[in-house]
């Protein structure tokens, strides 16, 4: 039986959740501190990748339309995609929204600065801000538009990833929009709100080893100014609109470290803490729904890209096959399965744990929104099983193409002429069982601690585990099947 | 009364004004950040904001009418003590803060003090102390109702994070 405060007050109070230990990096090293401290940080970091993605955008515009040998792909959906989900996400949070060129014109624009702070009373804020300043709709304030954002992506990825002159297109249009937002609406509302990749970041650094946090929250408490979230002299209003002194997950802080600068107290810092392990509360239906959009994404893509289901690829092969029949029952298949039938059979796991625990303390609601947080190291570890292949398969292409970025015969490094050779190939189902084995093993960690959080009753909890531990084995099982045959 | 007890109840008269200043700093922070979003909970946090200046204003009078000029202070009170706190630090992102919420912002903090100045009545044995302390319990009592009031109005709905 679900405890009384539980359920009167809905979800647990933060405070009331175990605390794992977190080790203060700041304080550690105080250097660090002094180097984000710094105005021209973010840029130090920004500005490199900014004038490589403009190369990459010249490559894919003027280079080569052969998409292995033009840097573009190589580069973004090899390298970057690898780096970003196996170690920018477990072990950098939202490192990459840091750096993140798709953001800064749009930022250069409404703050009327590159690095320098601007006071002023722009509504909510201690900052100036150039443009119209509006309110998000309150109707778009969730991560619908990015879940059904990265689903038309993926749904077209075999373009994306084969066709440079297509990820042109879609980074230049993501580009246009987030300018556009920056000065229509206030603050980050691209990121927050819209950007496809921005929504799959924010779930998965849930999990990641690093947060941004308050020190002491009795600080927080006694602060007048909320410089954190309203900015100061020193620092931007917090582009993503997140008040750090509540802040218990990570999903929406886009690591911009302008709250470092801005608290009046030295009281934020950056903590180095266990996988998977802190940020277990998944808050909307959004949430819950773009966990499965990711679940299903690398279901598909391994089916489709390492699977030996010659038909499948053609369909989903619509830049090369160009069967535009078997393409719509290749995207409708995968939009049913995301939104539809995988959520469906969640649901139905969430509806057996409540009948063979008896549950009748907390909602359906409440234990499909908490255990749903099972998905969020399975997804991203199911991901990254995903993607060892990739780098290990065509990784030498990323060698070739160094030298060679437009694909015009040069050869600048000498690498040019570096044959495709897959890495150990014959390591790679070695290492993504154990990948695969360690999602179900956090997931299931995750909703154990989410379930003592609300039951006391021991059995209660441990029947409530039965149904939706069955499923996480049930999908661990089918990526084994199609890594390992 | 000996000097060790006025001493101590002008200090805890002087702490309850600070606190009460810090607040409508607090309250008018949060006035200002929801501006632009529901104009009910920037109105709600500007009320409260103003109530809590009126609150430090009796309290200046009553330790005028005892010490004399109210010494400006040196620091910001260490104790939390009543702290208005927002409890949802993603509730701009979401734009889910409502009146009702705000309300529960501030009596929230009213709770606290109400119980911290109870618990120290109980504690204390200096006799004006203790009684300057059931005043002030009394006093966020008076607050507690009227905010409790208020949310029964709204229609007090249950504390979930979820959305």
């Amino acid at each position: 039986m679900a405890t009384a405060t539980q359920t009167q007050q809905g979800f647990v109070p933060v405070e009331a959740l175990e605390k794992p230990w977190r080790f203060d990096l700041f304080r550690r090293w105080p250097w660090l501190k002094r180097l984000v401290r710094m105005r021209s940080f973010q840029y130090f970091l920004l500005l490199p990748n900014l004038f490589m993605f403009y190369l990459f955008l010249i490559a894919g515009l003027f280079g080569t339309p052969v998409g292995s040998s033009n840097i573009i792909i190589m580069y973004v959906w090899i390298l970057w995609w690898f780096v970003l989900i196996a170690v920018m996400m477990p072990f950098g949070s939202r490192i990459w929204c840091t750096m993140c060129p798709l953001p800064f014109f749009g930022d250069w624009l409404q703050r009327g600065a590159v690095i320098k702070v601007r006071s002023g009373k722009s509504p909510g804020t201690n900052n100036k801000f150039f443009g119209l300043h509006k309110r998000w709709p309150k109707k778009l304030s969730n991560i619908w538009l990015q879940n059904f954002g990265f689903l038309l992506l993926a749904t077209f990825s075999a373009l994306l990833v084969t066709r440079p002159i297509v990820s042109v297109i879609v980074f230049g249009i993501m580009i246009v929009v987030a300018t556009g937002l920056a000065l229509i609406y206030r603050l980050r509302t691209f990121c927050n709100y819209v950007c496809p990749i921005s929504g799959f970041l924010s779930l998965y650094a849930m999990t990641a080893t690093l947060e941004l946090r308050s020190t002491d929250k009795d600080e927080c408490l006694k602060c007048t100014t909320k410089s954190c979230i309203r900015g100061s002299e020193d620092g931007w209003a917090c582009p993503w609109n997140v008040y750090m002194g509540k802040l218990d997950r990570n999903n929406y802080c886009g690591l911009c470290f302008e709250c470092v600068k801005s608290c009046p107290n030295d009281n934020i810092s950056l903590f180095v803490r266990p996988f998977a392990t802190s940020d277990i509360v998944i808050r909307g239906y959004d949430e819950v729904w773009k966990a499965s959009i990711m679940l299903v994404l690398a279901f598909s893509y391994s089916v489709v890209l390492l699977g030996p289901y010659g038909q499948l690829k053609d369909w989903a092969n619509i830049s090369e096959v160009g069967n535009w029949g078997g393409f719509g029952l290749y995207a409708i298949g995968q939009a049913l399965l995301a939104l539809v039938v995988f959520p469906g059979l969640y649901y139905l796991s969430i509806r057996l744990a409540k009948w063979y625990a008896k549950i009748d303390n907390v909602s359906t609601k409440e234990l499909f929104l908490r255990y749903a947080y099972m998905l969020v190291p399975m997804g991203l570890l199911a991901w990254i099983a995903f993607s060892v292949p990739l780098i290990m398969i065509n990784g030498s292409y990323i060698i070739s193409v160094t030298s060679d970025p437009m694909g015009w015969g040069m050869d600048l490094f000498g690498t040019a002429h570096f044959p495709w050779t897959p890495f150990w190939p014959e390591w790679v189902p070695f290492i993504q069982v154990p990948i695969l084995l360690a999602g179900f093993y956090y997931g299931v960690r995750g909703i154990h601690k989410v379930g003592r959080q609300l039951f006391s009753d021991p059995v209660q909890l441990h029947r409530s585990l039965v149904p939706p531990t069955a499923l996480l084995l049930g999908v661990t099982l089918v990526f084994m099947k199609l890594f390992i045959g | 009364m000996s000097n060790s007890s006025g001493e101590n109840v002008r200090s805890t008269l002087l702490r309850g004004i600070q606190i009460e200043a810090r607040n409508a700093k607090v309250y008018d922070t949060f006035a200002q950040l929801f501006q632009g979003y529901d104009d009910s909970v920037t109105a709600i946090f500007r009320e409260m904001a103003d109530e809590e200046r009126q609150h430090g204003t009796d309290l200046e009078q009553r330790y005028r009418a005892r010490f004399g000029p109210v010494p400006v202070p040196a620091e910001e009170p260490k104790e939390v003590i009543e702290a208005p706190d927002l409890e949802d630090a993603e509730a701009l992102i979401f734009d889910s803060m409502t009146l009702v919420e705000a309300l529960e912002v501030g009596l929230k903090a009213e709770l606290m003090a109400r119980e911290f100045y109870q618990r120290e009545a109980e504690r204390i044995s200096d006799p004006d102390l203790q009684k300057l302390y059931q005043e002030l319990g009394e006093f966020e009592e008076d607050h507690v109702r009227r905010l409790e009031e208020k949310l029964a109005e709204k229609g007090r709905a249950p504390k979930s994070t979820a959305r």
